[in-house]
């Protein structure tokens, strides 16, 4: 224990600065489909979907319901509980009705938590928003 | 005059007494990353290796990783100590494990170095001498804190329970027994420091505590958030 407790003082392996913004997003789509693209920072994990109960919260997306949009289930790329790196989300999209002519803006609401091997954050929300032209495809 | 000489006596009692600095770990029993922080605050609070440090350490649950799981140490009290020190010290966020020192510098829990070096910079400031004294009486503590100075400051007691543990059975700590050390149970602002000598007598509620406990005092300037005095009493 003495040892150990020595040895930790005294040093920390691959130490780096804290980085307490460590996932990107950028949202993109068309009439037909949402992409959710996550950018995760070197060394850090979002825990994702399909994350089991315990400990940090899964990750949350919420396309908010419109007269065109119904709710949405979003598609996570594999079933692994933390992410890392690149990750596109789909979400598939099924208009109730044709878009207006000035287009449609969609808010999408995300609630997440990352880690990486030295720290944790809390819970962090953030609000996307695009908007979709009927000429987009 | 007396007064003036007794502040002197108490000024050189202190230069030959070893520094308290105090060190408070924001933490959780769901948080991956803060087992080894816990490790190393327990180590710290066991072997004292600042020589001229008296090491007060305090482990400060916090809530945000309560996802289907509570950490039964966790208080949004202490969410909302660990998010004050984020706003006075313009700091960018929170995040576990992190290490308080002093009031006045931050660094990753489990970064050891960084530590240090940090307290080292915090024993170069000078501290007058709070004496506490606290007994056990009929279910409640009753707690004395008296020191020189210091004037509107804010005078704090914690009850922290000195050793604790926690098997996990959820989130990504399932399966490890958790060890905890010094951890703070209740925190309760006891009043201001006023003219040249502050002496301050509670009776504070003890906390369903399992093992031994320790009290905690310390002197906190409102403003900055700076720890200009503290002791602790194992009881």
């Amino acid at each position: 224990m003495r040892r150990l407790a020595l040895f930790l003082f005294a040093t920390t392996l691959g130490a780096y600065a804290p980085n307490l913004n460590p996932v990107q997003w950028k949202l993109s789509g068309t009439p037909t489909k949402l992409t959710l693209h996550a950018t995760v920072a070197e060394h850090y994990k979002l825990y994702s979907l399909t994350k089991p109960k315990g400990g940090p919260i899964p990750l949350e997306i919420k396309v908010r319901e419109t007269d065109w949009v119904p709710a949405i289930k979003p598609i996570q790329p594999n079933p692994s509980p933390t992410l890392e790196g690149e990750i596109d989300f789909q979400i598939p999209l099924k208009l109730a009705k044709p878009l207006p002519k000035e287009g449609l803006t969609l808010h999408v609401d995300l609630r997440y938590q990352s880690c990486s091997d030295q720290i944790c954050l809390p819970p962090t929300k953030r609000e996307l928003e695009i908007t979709l032209n009927p000429q987009s495809k | 005059m007396k007064f003036l000489l007794l502040l002197c006596l108490t000024l050189t009692l202190q230069a030959q007494l070893k520094k308290p600095i105090l060190l408070e770990l924001f933490t959780a029993e769901g948080c991956a990353s803060c087992p080894p922080a816990d490790e190393l605050i327990s180590a710290v609070d066991q072997l004292q290796p600042i020589p001229n440090a008296d090491l007060i350490v305090l482990s400060e649950h916090v809530t945000y990783w309560d996802h289907s799981s509570k950490d039964r140490f966790a208080s949004t009290t202490l969410n909302n100590r660990q998010l004050g020190y984020s706003q006075l010290l313009k700091l960018e966020g929170v995040y576990t494990p992190q290490l308080i020192i002093d009031g006045k510098y931050e660094c990753v829990g489990g970064n050891g170095p960084e530590a240090k070096r940090l307290i080292l910079e915090a024993l170069k400031q000078n501290k007058p001498l709070l004496e506490l004294n606290a007994n056990r009486i009929n279910g409640k503590i009753k707690t004395n804190v008296s020191f020189f100075g210091l004037n509107g400051a804010t005078i704090l007691v914690a009850i922290a329970e000195d050793n604790a543990e926690t098997k996990i059975t959820k989130g990504e700590n399932a399966g490890k027994t958790l060890k905890h050390t010094a951890v703070v149970r209740a925190l309760h602002t006891i009043g201001t420091a006023e003219g040249l000598r502050t002496d301050r007598t509670v009776e504070l509620p003890l906390p369903p505590i399992a093992s031994n406990f320790r009290v905690v005092a310390f002197v906190q300037d409102s403003k900055t958030g700076h720890i200009l005095a503290a002791a602790q009493l194992k009881l």
